[in-house]
């Protein structure tokens, strides 16, 4: 059993290389080469033209992860907010039009976002919210919000109402039913919905240009011309960058849920 | 006296499924439970015992008719401030907090000290035979011991009325046993008023002060065990406590007739005439000693042994007469000189006979 | 909760309408005056003033250049704040300017916008540009030739000074010294040439630009010149028999193209990277300098040369412009004025800054500053400034483009 069960490590941790790792290694070789040409496997010279430009300098990088940080984190707590409610009622109750809200809500997945952007913009025009944080954060609800209910409303199947009733015959008003029991359970939920609420609004180019109006500028608006624009070794350091916020920022969500979860624990332990 | 009294309670649900078109109804019913009683809803799947228990909680809200304990009308009043407690059928013990934790979590929703509620958390499960488990998680206990911790958390904070929806039918019926042993121990001991949901006839007969039985949304009959087995109202509830030997019949002018004559029997003046059941209790079946000739005051039945079955340290026979399948009880004593294909002559005292209508 | 959702952005329109209330009593003094008033009081209103500047924002000498060449010198100089804002595609910044007239949004935040061609045409014809302002800058007067054609239109559209020369591009082939010593010198040379090589040459599938480029070229070469199309496409009546021969050619050359012609590369920046591999030994460049700043970055081999053919390459200006509803119009004027500065100009064609062409007049500067001009090193890469300058043909108007671009898909991908 050892045998094979090393076996198997071995052949995934050499899968995981190829899939993930060497296209990992192929940006760092492209983000520091210097003359790369045909036949050769590795280039020439090295040069560090390009993270130059991207870490220092006028490019204002760092402003920009601000800000793609501080609306990717923004979007994701009001997703919370919305999508917790919104899963519950289409769990719990017995909507006559269920798939008419269910439409409604999952319409952004399947509509190109180019098209809902359009009239975003208009309708946010008038009401003065382009070129504002908050004109963004809220543009970028669409795409992320349906993630985020489908992952609630996932964990909140399998919460039985029993739970609830349990606790409400204990005692347990409408927040401490909801603080100690329903979140407790929802919580994976809203881990993996959070994530990916997270990395889609990280990842949005076209809604922030538009609905920002090139006045809130995001990690993508700085990448997105190099990548068009074919300059691979910018492109390659920013994308890395990119790839590197995405994935601390995964990290802390994780480390968060963890505390969140030890603090229940040890609450109990302590006793 | 803090009794519970449930007046006119109704409940209708539309069916919303369209095929389904057997919209249910709970037909208003009433019943005071004293304090400290044990009370048991008895009924078959379906009856309406568990939507009258959540309305008692306030977990489904009543189409008419009051709740009242003592004199206060608690129909208004959200469950969890009724001061109730329930067990359901799963122990449904919160995964995340310890076995301590969950005791503790009624008196931790009424603002206890912490010390406080997990003493009194700690002392609960001693009475549960839980001593020293209280800082395992849930998942580490047995089925059977998941539900004494539901037992013990649903007591903690003394509850003024304890609902049980069939708390142990999941669990294994030696298992069964004994939690039925270790309840009924600490109803006496904590006097609580108790109102209990099964379909299990024996658990409900050995746990109860007083048993309701339900059919179709309908309260049929509430008794003592004794008063029910021995005096059904109805068919219906002979059928549900599982009594044996109903013969069809009428009964004109102070005799009972079975439908093809077969029996014929005087009856008490008081009992109506029309179409009714008689009921033979087997175990009232006696075997008629050679030579002997029933009297006035007993029913003779003849018929032939068709099966001989053990159970439980005697035997049921299956016995068919002219026109009649009967079950009786013979001792092993008695079993021993019978087959089957025997005839044999068998008396029931008429005291012992009971006629329902139909 | 839902009535609260809607105060947050309901009190900041209300924060909003008294921020623009504020700033457009601040300036709309001034915006009238603005085409008219003397340049000193436009100097004056401009100090304080932030001027975003949209641009595309993909290659980082051009980045850097604003960013810390012409940034600071504004600044120190006139108190303007500039602020580059890095765009993908110029026609987002037309679709954005659309739905802010549609709105009739006053207190837009596009000071400058980079355009020409095909989107200077569609913000004409939308009225998404603010006035006729180039008259008004003291460097457009004096360095422009304002009579030339290519100043006077952009892609046969007449500007009517709704935008400002800010530079040229012409068009040039790229290829490697070492591995093609004597590059064509016409289309039939090249056609040739390809024979000779096959599977090293190709351009980059249309829509794109340069490859849209490269097609006009050929049509030049075969067609018999220029001249004819400087009408509108519609009264040319044998306009297809008159393309024919350009089908012709291009069909007769894809046997030998990269991959047999089977496919082309989807964008210049693949073709580029083509021959920065070396997988393929010619590339092309709306931008005569590029390949010399490739070298620089080490994309491109030392022994990279650019060509041009002797009947002359397309060659078009590159415009600034201001939207309609710029808030800060003095700040974007002073900008502009700057950025068409000989010193400015000069700085923007070295290739270590940009390498972009200028797009003043050569004869109107001083011998100092035709001096300091001729000593910017090119790099061995770019041609130099005079062999540019006289194989320079005019760009077809749009019309034309579409037509072009639309018959290739049917005469030469398809098939």
């Amino acid at each position: 059993m050892n045998k094979t069960s090393w076996l198997t490590k071995i052949i995934l941790v050499v899968v995981l290389m190829l899939f993930i790792g060497l296209p990992f290694l192929l940006l760092v070789l492209s983000s520091i080469s210097f003359g790369w040409q045909w036949p050769n496997i590795l280039p020439e010279s090295f040069s560090f033209r390009s993270w130059e430009y991207v870490l220092t300098g006028s490019s204002d990088t760092w402003r920009a992860v601000g800000f793609s940080l501080l609306i990717a984190v923004t979007v994701t707590a009001v997703n919370i907010l919305l999508a917790v409610p919104a899963a519950k009622s289409l769990v719990r109750n017995q909507l006559r039009a269920k798939w008419l809200f269910e439409a409604i809500i999952f319409a952004p997945i399947v509509i190109p976002p180019f098209v809902a952007v359009m009239g975003i913009h208009l309708t946010f025009l008038r009401l003065g919210l382009t070129e504002t944080v908050l004109g963004v954060v809220l543009a970028h609800l669409s795409p992320t919000l349906p993630y985020m209910v489908r992952a609630v409303v996932i964990s909140y199947n399998t919460l039985s109402v029993d739970w609830e009733d349990q606790a409400r015959m204990l005692g347990a008003g409408t927040i401490s039913r909801f603080y100690h029991v329903v979140l407790p359970h929802i919580m994976p939920g809203i881990a993996a919905g959070a994530s990916l609420s997270i990395l889609i609004s990280l990842s949005q180019y076209l809604i922030t240009f538009i609905i920002g109006s090139g006045q809130v500028v995001t990690l993508p608006i700085l990448l997105f011309p190099f990548i068009s624009g074919g300059d691979p070794a910018i492109a390659s350091a920013y994308s890395l960058l990119f790839a590197g916020i995405a994935i601390l920022t995964l990290l802390g969500m994780d480390a968060a849920l963890k505390k969140y979860y030890q603090k229940k624990k040890t609450a109990t332990g302590k006793a | 006296m803090n009794d519970l009294r449930i007046i006119n309670i109704e409940k209708k649900y539309n069916s919303r499924l369209p095929k389904n078109d057997s919209a249910f109804t709970l037909q208003p019913i009433g019943l005071t439970i004293k304090e400290g009683e044990f009370f048991s809803l008895l009924g078959p799947s379906g009856c309406g015992k568990t939507t009258l228990l959540k309305l008692v909680a306030g977990l489904i809200r009543a189409d008419g008719g009051e709740i009242r304990m003592d004199d206060f009308d608690l129909t208004a009043v959200p469950p969890e401030d009724r001061r109730f407690a329930m067990v359901f059928q799963k122990s449904l013990l919160f995964p995340h907090m310890t076995v301590e934790e969950n005791v503790a979590f009624g008196l931790k929703m009424q603002k206890v000290s912490k010390k406080m509620r997990l003493d009194q958390a700690r002392n609960m499960l001693e009475h549960v035979g839980l001593q020293g488990f209280g800082f395992r998680h849930p998942d580490e206990l047995s089925g059977g011991q998941q539900q004494r911790v539901a037992l013990a958390r649903a007591l903690v904070a003394h509850p003024r009325l304890l609902l049980m929806d069939e708390p142990f039918s999941a669990l294994d019926p030696s298992l069964r046993e004994d939690m039925r042993e270790l309840l009924r121990q600490i109803q006496k001991e904590f006097r609580v008023t108790v109102l209990f949901v099964t379909h299990d006839r024996e658990e409900a007969f050995y746990l109860s002060d007083r048993i309701g039985v339900m059919s179709e949304g309908e309260l049929l009959q509430v008794g003592t065990a004794q008063n029910l087995r021995d005096h059904p109202d109805t068919t219906k509830v002979a059928a549900f406590l599982g009594l044996k030997n109903l013969i069809e019949g009428t009964v004109t002018n102070g005799y009972f007739s079975s439908k093809l004559e077969e029996f014929e029997i005087p009856v008490p003046h008081l009992i109506e005439e029309g179409s009714c059941f008689l009921i033979l209790r087997p175990e009232a079946i006696q075997l008629m000693p050679e030579g002997v000739i029933p009297g006035a005051d007993a029913m003779h039945i003849r018929g032939e042994i068709q099966q001989l079955i053990f159970n439980h340290g005697f035997y049921i026979g299956k016995l068919k007469t002219a026109n009649h399948q009967l079950e009786c009880s013979f001792s092993s004593q008695q079993a021993k000189n019978m087959a089957a294909g025997q005839m044999v002559d068998l008396m029931i005292s008429l005291n012992d006979i009971h006629i329902v209508k139909k | 909760m839902k009535k609260y959702s809607l105060i947050a952005p309901g009190m900041l329109v209300l924060a909003m309408a008294a921020c623009s209330g504020e700033t457009e009593s601040g300036s709309s003094v001034a915006a009238g005056n603005l085409l008219t008033g003397d340049w000193d009081e436009i100097s004056e209103a401009a100090t304080g003033q932030e001027v975003n500047m949209y641009m595309w924002g993909g290659n980082d000498n051009i980045n850097r250049y604003l960013d810390e060449w012409v940034a600071p010198r504004l600044k120190e100089q006139h108190g303007v704040d500039l602020n580059r804002v890095p765009v993908n595609d110029s026609q987002d910044i037309i679709n954005q300017l659309v739905d802010e007239k549609s709105v009739g949004k006053e207190d837009g935040s596009m000071d400058i916008i980079w355009i020409n061609g095909e989107n200077f045409k569609a913000a004409k014809d939308n009225e998404l540009l603010w006035g006729d302002f180039s008259g008004q800058l003291p460097n457009f007067n004096d360095y422009i030739d304002q009579e030339a054609p290519d100043i006077a239109a952009d892609f046969g559209e007449p500007v009517n000074g709704l935008e400002a020369p800010w530079g040229k591009a012409q068009f040039v082939f790229v290829h490697d010294e070492n591995r093609s010593e004597n590059p064509p010198k016409s289309m039939e040379e090249l056609a040739q040439w390809v024979e000779e090589n096959p599977g090293q040459f190709t351009y980059p599938a249309l829509p794109d630009f340069t490859g849209s480029a490269f097609i006009r070229q050929v049509l030049y070469e075969t067609t018999g010149g220029y001249e004819q199309y400087q009408q509108p496409a519609a009264e040319i009546e044998d306009l297809e028999e008159r393309f024919e021969p350009m089908w012709q050619y291009l069909n007769s050359i894809e046997p030998f193209l990269w991959r047999e012609g089977e496919t082309y590369p989807e964008s210049l920046a693949k073709q580029d990277q083509l021959f920065a591999s070396g997988e393929i030994g010619m590339t092309m460049s709306y931008d005569p300098a590029l390949a010399a700043s490739e070298v620089l970055k080490g994309r491109f081999p030392d022994s990279t040369r650019t060509f041009v053919l002797d009947g002359g390459t397309l060659a078009n200006t590159h415009f600034l412009s201001i939207p309609f509803n710029s808030v800060d119009k003095a700040g974007a004027m002073v900008t502009i004025n700057e950025l068409m500065s000989p010193e400015a100009q000069t700085a923007k064609l070295s290739p270590e800054n940009w390498g972009d062409l200028t797009a003043l007049d050569f004869e109107k500067l001083s011998s100092e500053q035709q001096q300091a001009m001729n000593d910017v090193d090119l790099g061995e890469a770019t041609l130099p400034f005079e062999e540019l300058e006289n194989h320079q043909l005019p760009e077809l108007s749009a019309d034309y483009i579409e037509i072009i671009e639309k018959g290739w898909m049917e005469n030469v991908a398809k098939e």
